[in-house]
């Protein structure tokens, strides 16, 4: 029972979208060992995961540097996702209902949320406040809730229920957006407005909904139609990008310098943000051999992009680092099944 | 007669012997193993060795167990094969799951049993499913010896661990009864050694019943009764203080009716045996929503056994109905057909046995299986065995039936083996050693795979081969009133992925490990060692990702008080060096502990 209830969790497992709203109050002068390079989160294995780093000229890969830097701890089980406020990490462990908070670039342990979680997801930061969806039970999806933590006391304040699967979550002005979606089913997004902590609107897309990322001023999403534009003020559809035909299923959509960037099998594609119908000619194909695990991690950066391949989840996995036109620049073996990428 | 030590005996295997004060109902295994090595662990063995079978097996064969934390989940590896291919055997009848295939090894308490016989190798042939790495017999013995005894143990350690046996037995010339009830349980909330972690909630509780009743009907009729009853309440232990705590309960108990008629040449035995296990999980006590699930099964065996001259003959016929509900699994069920040819000679010091199996199902397809072997005498030193066999392990109800992700179009695992070993011993047999080579080609492995809709579903992918060496020492040295007996092993396992040409993840290269009793009068003092080489954690080998190899070191003493009721007093140290030590991936076991245990017979 309990080896597959182990599959069932990494079978739980998605992709992270970008949550960029940190870009605006970067420290003055970074400082650590780690401040110059991406950080790759590793989900890990039954025995919990881990961070590595790669210094931004591609040369130098540490694995499990929290361990390196505060000996005898670990982050969790099934690392899901980090996100940032200031100089601080929120590294969430679904596995362990648990979120380690550490300073982004030194990785010191600086404190734990380790109460009032139940399968944690996804955060974001907003006004001393941190918003983090959790999944709860996963046979239901009427009791995932948000919860509402003071980043300074690491104490959960509050809880929403949100009566939807609760997944991504990006912050826009005064209001969150909450992906309805998780493991390629559900078709809403979720308007909560921060200065009530509830609910107001929902919106309806389309089905297999997958990703979700404010760029300018803009919400965009990812689903089996293909992109939607969506005005978050007026939280209504303004444009929409049609899949092609030709592709079967796109997922991980992250928007760079007005460029889409997406992916369909084991293939990495882009397309203008102006275009009408998504292109289906590819920048590279990984030919990965892994069903699953292929594009376990994606992310789009400083005219690279990064490729996280989750292999059999038995082994460690591998990161690949392309240019913006498909040449690889390097491959590194990094821990079991890198999921995201967050770049410093 | 009971000392501290775990002795590990070879057994005889070639005498048939029908010695009417002892019967078991497992009648092939010391029959019917011609080309391989039986040993036994005796009850002495077992009432002596704290703990569940986990910890006696780890000591006393080269199975090597992937525990998640002390008292955890269980799995075996047995010359490098996986969990569901190591088979046990409860009195003739293979009990391993039928949702997962395999035994978690901490879910059985053995002393209550009278003994167990361990078989490395193929056995699919009589024991079905699993026999493939090898396979574990937990027997029951009944006498018409017209003796009653008992037998009150009570055992006391580290981590508020308690072990409790009463066993008892009586007979006259027509009836005979045995009862067993052992209990162990503990807090298991051992510090983590080299940390300042403790082991949260690891606690367990285990209750083992077993019931035999045996009634002459006369000369050549006897009908005979085992049950065994198991009842295991445990939590999983955290790997971080806020995961969610889990926990696992299962009870299952198994029944067997069996009819023997015994004439000069001919016994017929009929056997209907019942098994039922249920579990149910909890993933989170928060919330104490849980998931279970049920099997039953229902045998009917036949078996007729025939000497003429110098052969053994047996036939046996199987009818097996399973059938399975659960939160996860359908309700489905399964029927299996068995029948099984076994054949055995004797010529001057060559003994030669041909058994053949072949088994039909509603589900799947099933692969002919064989055994054959030869046990050649070269003198009353030297015995030469060989052995080649093809066994399988059949898709399990999970497998099968999971929810959204069974498949029933799959096939057995199938593994062919061949094994030679050369058996030296002095005449009393007070010194023997043996020294067997095997490989094992297993192909059809079932592994649960991601397909391209993100859905895990068991597939046939897999191709292993492994091949080792095994060698055992054991020996009795006495001089006056100084006994000493040795028992030693080793064995050397290659297991690697045949695509990859990695070795198996959790498979140690090396183990090792020892038994030294020295004896005097009824003072006894027991030492005890156990290596296990280095295992990888994934299967690229990655050389950052093993767990480091280890070496443990047992102690004990007892004292016996033949006035008082043969009152027997031990105190046994575990871990002695405190080696902080790990068989599962960031799951630590024990430190240093200790426990003391008194014993009386009645």
């Amino acid at each position: 029972m309990n080896t597959y209830s182990k599959l069932f969790l990494l079978v739980l497992s998605v992709f992270l979208i970008s949550c960029s709203d940190d870009d605006d109050n970067l420290p003055v002068i970074p400082d650590g060992d780690y401040f110059d390079g991406t950080l790759i989160l590793n989900e890990g294995g039954s025995a919990g995961g881990s961070v590595s780093f790669l210094s931004s000229d591609l040369q130098q890969l540490s694995n499990s540097i929290f361990e390196e830097v505060n000996p005898n701890t670990g982050l969790g089980l099934f690392l899901q996702s980090i996100f940032f406020d200031d100089d601080k990490a929120f590294i969430i462990a679904n596995g362990s209902n648990l979120i380690t908070v550490v300073n982004r670039y030194t990785f010191e342990l600086l404190g734990n949320v380790d109460a009032g979680l139940s399968v944690p997801r996804f955060g974001t930061v907003h006004n001393g406040k941190a918003y983090v969806t959790n999944l709860a039970a996963f046979d239901s999806d009427q009791d995932d809730f948000i919860a509402i933590i003071d980043i300074e006391t690491l104490e959960v304040e509050e809880t929403v229920v949100v009566g939807a699967v609760a997944e991504h979550i990006v912050s826009f002005n005064d209001d969150l957006f909450i992906q309805n979606a998780a493991f390629g089913f559900g078709n809403q997004i979720s308007k909560f407005n921060i200065a009530s902590s509830s609910i107001t609107e929902t919106l309806q897309v389309s089905s297999g909904l997958n990703s979700m990322q404010v760029y300018n001023q803009s919400l965009y999403t990812l689903d089996s139609e293909g992109v939607k534009v969506i005005n978050p003020s007026t939280f209504t559809v303004e444009n929409q990008i049609a899949k092609p035909e030709g592709l079967e299923s796109v997922n991980n959509l992250r928007v760079e310098n007005d460029q889409f960037y997406y992916t369909s099998g084991t293939a990495a594609y882009t397309s203008p943000t102006s275009a009408t119908e998504l292109f289906s000619e590819f920048i590279f194909d990984y030919g990965s051999t892994s069903t699953f695990g292929s594009f376990y991690g994606f992310e789009v950066n400083d005219d690279r992009i990064y490729v996280g391949d989750a292999g059999d989840f038995a082994s460690n996995g591998s990161v690949f680092v392309y240019s913006i036109t498909g040449e690889l620049l390097t491959e590194k073996a990094v821990g079991i099944a890198p999921n995201s990428f967050y770049f410093q | 007669m009971a000392c501290l030590c775990t002795t590990l005996g070879f057994a005889q295997l070639d005498s048939i012997q029908r010695l009417d004060e002892v019967f078991v109902v497992d009648r092939q295994i010391n029959r019917f193993s011609t080309g391989q090595l039986l040993f036994t662990l005796s009850i002495s063995t077992l009432q002596d060795s704290p703990g569940t079978l986990t910890d006696i097996l780890e000591q006393n064969t080269p199975i090597f167990f992937k525990q998640n934390g002390y008292g955890m989940v269980s799995s075996p590896t047995f010359r490098g094969t996986t969990a569901q291919q190591t088979a046990v055997v409860w009195n003739g009848f293979n009990i391993n799951s039928q949702f997962n295939g395999q035994t978690d090894f901490n879910t059985l308490l053995v002393d209550g049993f009278d003994e167990i016989s361990v078989r490395p190798g193929g056995g699919s042939v009589i024991y079905g499913t699993g026999a493939i790495g090898g396979s574990i017999h937990l027997k029951n013995e009944l006498r018409f010896d017209g003796e009653t005894n008992a037998i009150l143990s009570a055992r006391a350690g580290s981590f508020s661990t308690y072990q409790n046996l009463l066993k008892a037995s009586t007979s006259n010339e027509k009836w005979s009864l045995s009862f067993a009830l052992s209990r162990l349980s503990s807090e298991n909330d051992y510090d983590w050694p080299g940390t300042s972690r403790q082991n949260l909630n690891g606690a367990f509780e285990h209750y083992n019943v077993n019931l035999s009743l045996a009634r002459k009907l006369n000369q050549n009729n006897r009908i005979t009764y085992h049950s065994m009853y198991f009842n295991g309440d445990r939590n999983f232990s955290l790997l971080f203080p806020s995961d969610p705590s889990s926990s696992y309960f299962n009870e299952d108990h198994r029944h067997l009716l069996e009819w023997e008629s015994e004439f000069s040449e001919v016994t017929s035995v009929l056997k209907l045996a019942f098994f039922d296990e249920y579990f149910q999980y909890t993933p989170d006590s928060r919330t104490s929503r849980s998931t279970g699930a049920r099997a039953q099964t229902t045998l009917a065996r036949y078996s007729l056994f025939y000497s003429y001259k110098a052969f053994d003959f047996n036939v046996l016929s199987e009818f097996n109905y399973s059938s399975a509900s659960g939160n996860n699994v359908l309700s489905e069920s399964r029927s299996i057909a068995s029948l099984a040819f076994l054949a055995k000679h004797h010529w001057k010091n060559l003994t030669s046995e041909v058994s053949l199996r072949q088994d039909y199902s509603d589900v799947y397809d099933s692969p002919f299986l064989f055994s054959s072997g030869f046990n050649y005498e070269v003198s009353d030193r030297l015995t030469a065995k060989v052995n080649v066999s093809k066994n399988f392990r059949i898709p399990t109800f999970n497998d099968l039936y999971w929810e959204g992700s069974g498949r029933t179009d799959l096939r057995p695992e199938t593994s062919n083996q061949v094994e030679a070993s050369v058996v030296l011993s002095d005449v009393q047999s007070k010194h023997q050693l043996s020294f067997t080579g095997y490989y094992n080609d297993i192909s059809n492995l079932i592994r649960w795979v991601p397909n391209s809709s993100n859905i895990w579903q068991p597939e046939n992918v897999d191709e292993v081969e492994t091949y080792g060496l095994e060698a055992n020492l054991s020996t009795q040295l006495e001089w006056g009133m100084h006994t000493f007996n040795l028992s030693s092993l080793y064995a050397y396992t290659i297991s690697e992925n045949k695509k990859t040409g990695y070795q198996l993840t959790y498979v140690p290269k090396h183990k090792w490990t020892t038994s030294l009793t020295y004896k005097i009068d009824r003072f006894s003092v027991n030492l005890q060692n156990l290596y296990n080489g280095e295992v990888f954690t994934r299967t690229d080998n990655s050389a950052d990702d093993i767990l480091q190899d280890y070496l443990l070191w047992n102690a004990g003493i007892s004292y016996e008080f033949p006035k008082l009721q043969n009152l027997k007093l031990s105190a046994q140290v575990r871990n002695s060096g405190d080696e902080a030590y790990q068989t599962q991936e960031n799951r630590p076991m024990p430190g240093r502990h200790f426990f003391i245990q008194t014993q009386i017979k009645f």
